[in-house]
């Protein structure tokens, strides 16, 4: 209180007390104390006279207006000119109160107390909303993640975030005052998409969208969009808020999710196998569409049912549950991991094979198993085939094996008794020819004699041929043995069994270096005597004989060729020469059986060999033999002969 | 020893062969008596003196000769009676036949023959042949001393 009349001052005190009014005062009447009293109690209003002899009362209110605007200032005094209340109404005072008039000083404090606490009510309010805004404004402009932007009602952008900027590829330089038409691309998709966006969010205040977008550079991203109507207190809309996220790495692993899961759907979808997912108790939690054709249940009606109910033939079902129990508890089983065949039944009741495999699925809480079920009709059928058939093969085999071996047996008997019975009247007709031409070799005529030679002589021919006959069957039968034979010392010991046939005659022999083959050795020595022999016989008009034996090899086998410059023999019969008794001259040219050759031909092929001939009518022939150049395995080459 | 005469057992069922047979002996330095059995039944009968030769003479022939294929009892089989027998196994036996087979070679030689001979073709060989073996096992060869036979 600025009063220099403690009496005024008293005055006033009790007035205010009296309209109930609680509080300290201080009567100051200096400018000092005025302004320490200011400065140290910060009262809540001042009461001040006008006319003090030391300090006046409108320099008190510009004093204390200047430092605390917010303290009511209120003129007590005896006179109030107009012009001066004006002037202190202009300075800042709250009111004035005539000291004639105290009665009006209660109710006046009271109101200028309430318009201060009002005024300081709103300062501060103001202040923090000032506060509030600057730091939400702090924070929008911050976020990153988001794209933040206002838009006013024409589409102009008028602020930017970082986020903005991150997200939609423009600084905020570059944003803000342009329309948000000419930040995107200007096709009709865009434009149309903001037109709906703009009238979505007018008309219901919000709008969502998510959807792939290019950005600046041309990458594209996907974006969430909401954009929110904005109004003022009165409901006006003033401008649009936009909040666009970038969730491409969420949408990527979204969309890899999404595709990874159906491929996985469509793994088991699109399986031949039926594929049905079972938890613990057996209760059906998939059931695929190759399980639905298979066992003629539909996966409605198998889901949340126990698997072993419906696909499991009753009497097998105690052992699949026990099987089940045993793996829950101990954790061991002698299906799980494996494949193994079972008897299912179908939705009709009738049963079939199946092979059965059943995995537990990796640790997820509960566990649960999956069961892969192929059925196995027609691979039980084919394999039922294949025993039956082996069976059937076997016993055929068996069987032929054993008309074979009679065969071979009647063929033995058939030679043993030629080579007796067939022989024997051979040997008596030579026998008696003989003992005729020695005793009645008297009384016969010349003719006669010639007669019983030609008997002898036919004889035998007859012999040789059985001989040879009984020969060549035996080199069809008899078993190789396969040896490494060295050709160089065969040839050697061929010829020497032909020492007689050579005596007497000029025969040019060549010898070129022979390979060692495996072979039977006896039969392989018959081939070259045969060869050679044949060789000698047809060259006999020659004068030298030439008979070359050489030898080349390719990469699997060697030929060997005996070469003579005999009388050859016409290329056109060439393929008869191999034939048993088939001979290409008549006996009175050259003797023989026609058996050599067919002896030759079934030795070599029962190498694996093969033989031919090449020859002109008097211009030699040559013979060729091929023998395989290593053997593998140990079993008779012999084809079919 | 009531005889000093040695004597043949020629066991042939083909008379021709028989007939050759004795032919080719004959012509030996000292032909031998030949008794011949038609197949290997009567050989049997002949060795151990029964139905049609049960009042032949007791004793051996020096050799006997065998043809392999004959009808009742073929020749191996005789073989293997003589020499499964310990009365007669010392009698020597030689095979004699047109068979070249090895089978059958083996299989006499497995059941004691003392020689296997291929009659030859022509008869001079034959000839020639049954006069070594006639040479030999008549003249040549010693028997151990005769046992007596009831």
């Amino acid at each position: 209180m600025l009063e220099d009349q403690p009496e005024d001052a008293a005055l006033i005190n009790d007035e205010l007390r009296r309209a109930g009014l609680r509080f300290d005062f201080k009567r100051v009447d200096t400018r000092e104390a005025f302004i320490r009293e200011l400065n140290e109690n910060h009262p809540d209003i001042i009461l001040s006279d006008h006319g003090l002899p030391a300090f006046d009362g409108l320099t008190a209110l510009s004093v204390a207006k200047r430092r605390f605007p917010e303290i009511p200032f209120v003129f007590v005094t005896g006179a109030m000119g107009e012009e001066f209340a004006i002037k202190i109404f202009e300075n800042g005072a709250t009111d004035y109160v005539l000291k004639h008039h105290i009665d009006e000083l209660a109710p006046a404090v009271r109101r200028a107390l309430r318009r201060a606490e009002t005024e300081r009510l709103q300062s501060e309010t103001q202040a923090h909303l000032r506060r509030n805004e600057e730091s939400y404004r702090q924070l929008v402009e911050s976020v990153t993640d988001y794209a933040l932007y206002m838009l006013d009602l024409s589409g102009r952008i008028t602020t930017w975030n970082v986020g903005a900027e991150l997200v939609e590829g423009f600084t905020a330089q570059e944003a803000i005052g342009k329309h948000i038409g000419e930040l995107f691309p200007k096709d009709a998709a865009t434009s149309e998409r903001f037109e709906r966006m703009f009238r979505i969010a007018t008309e219901q205040g919000r709008y969502e969208d998510e959807g792939w977008r290019v950005r600046r550079d041309g990458q594209r991203f996907w974006i969430n969009v909401v954009v929110t109507a904005v109004r003022d207190h009165a409901g006006q809309l003033k401008g649009f808020a936009k909040i666009a996220r970038d969730l491409t790495e969420r949408r990527q692993y979204v969309e890899a999710l999404r595709r990874s899961e159906l491929r996985t759907r469509s793994v088991i979808e699109t399986a031949l196998d039926a594929v049905v997912l079972m938890d613990g108790d057996g209760v059906v939690h998939e059931w695929n569409p190759a399980a639905e054709k298979m066992f003629g249940f539909k996966r409605t009606e198998m889901v949340g049912k126990k698997m072993a109910e419906m696909i499991i033939p009753p009497y097998l079902r105690a052992a699949h549950y026990t099987g089940m129990a045993r793996y829950l508890a101990e954790g061991h089983s002698v299906i799980l991991g494996q494949r193994y065949e079972t008897i299912a039944q179908r939705a009709d009741g009738t049963e079939f094979p199946v092979e059965l495999a059943v995995m537990e699925m990796p640790p997820d809480g509960v566990r649960m198993f999956t069961g892969y079920i192929s059925d196995i009709t027609e691979r039980k059928r084919g394999e039922e085939n294949m025993k039956r058939f082996n069976q059937e093969l076997e016993e055929s085999v068996t069987k032929r094996t054993e008309q074979l071996e009679a065969a071979n047996k009647e063929l033995e008997a058939f030679s043993y008794s030629v080579s007796h019975d067939l022989r024997a009247p051979l040997r008596h007709i030579n026998g008696f020819v003989e003992i005729l031409q020695t005793s009645a070799k008297e009384a016969l005529s010349d003719e006669d004699r010639e007669l019983l030679d030609t008997i002898a002589d036919s004889a035998r021919h007859m012999g040789k041929l059985i001989d040879d006959l009984l020969n060549f069957s035996r080199m069809g039968r008899t078993e190789l043995r396969f040896l490494p034979v060295k050709l160089d010392s065969i040839v050697q010991e061929a010829l020497k069994e032909m020492r007689s046939e050579m005596q007497h005659r000029e025969v040019d022999l060549k010898l070129g270096a022979l390979p060692e083959v495996e072979g039977d050795p006896a039969m392989l020595r018959q081939v070259f005597i045969n060869l050679i022999s044949n060789a000698l016989k047809y060259s006999r008009d020659r004068h030298p004989a030439r008979i070359e034996i050489s030898s080349e090899e390719t990469a699997t086998e060697y030929v060997i060729t005996v070469r003579d410059n005999g009388v050859g023999f016409d290329p056109a019969y060439a393929h008869k020469l191999f034939g048993v008794f088939q001979r290409l001259h008549s006996p009175q040219q050259f003797e023989g059986t026609g058996i050599g050759l067919a002896i030759v031909r079934r030795v070599i092929a029962r190498h694996g060999g093969r033989v031919w001939a090449e020859g002109q009518v008097d211009q030699g022939a040559a013979f060729f033999i091929s023998l395989l150049r290593k053997r593998n395995g140990n079993g008779d080459r012999e084809g079919s002969l | 020893m009531t005889r000093e005469l040695k004597w043949i057992l020629l066991a042939e069922d083909d008379p021709n062969d028989a007939h050759l047979t004795k032919r080719a002996l004959v012509d030996s330095k000292a032909p031998p008596e030949i008794v011949v059995a038609r197949d290997g039944a009567e050989a049997l009968d002949v060795l151990y003196h029964r139905g049609a030769f049960a009042k032949s003479e007791s004793t051996r022939p020096c050799v006997v000769l065998l043809d392999l294929k004959m009808p009742k009892v073929n020749g191996l089989e005789v073989l293997r009676a003589i020499k499964g027998d310990p009365k007669l196994r010392t009698i020597p036996v030689v095979m004699l036949t047109s068979s070249r087979q090895e089978r059958d070679l083996m299989e006499s030689y497995d059941l004691g023959a003392n020689a296997y001979v291929v009659k030859p073709v022509s008869f001079a060989d034959f000839r020639e042949a049954l006069r070594e073996v006639g040479s030999f096992w008549v003249v040549i060869n010693e028997l151990p001393p005769q046992t007596m036979v009831m």
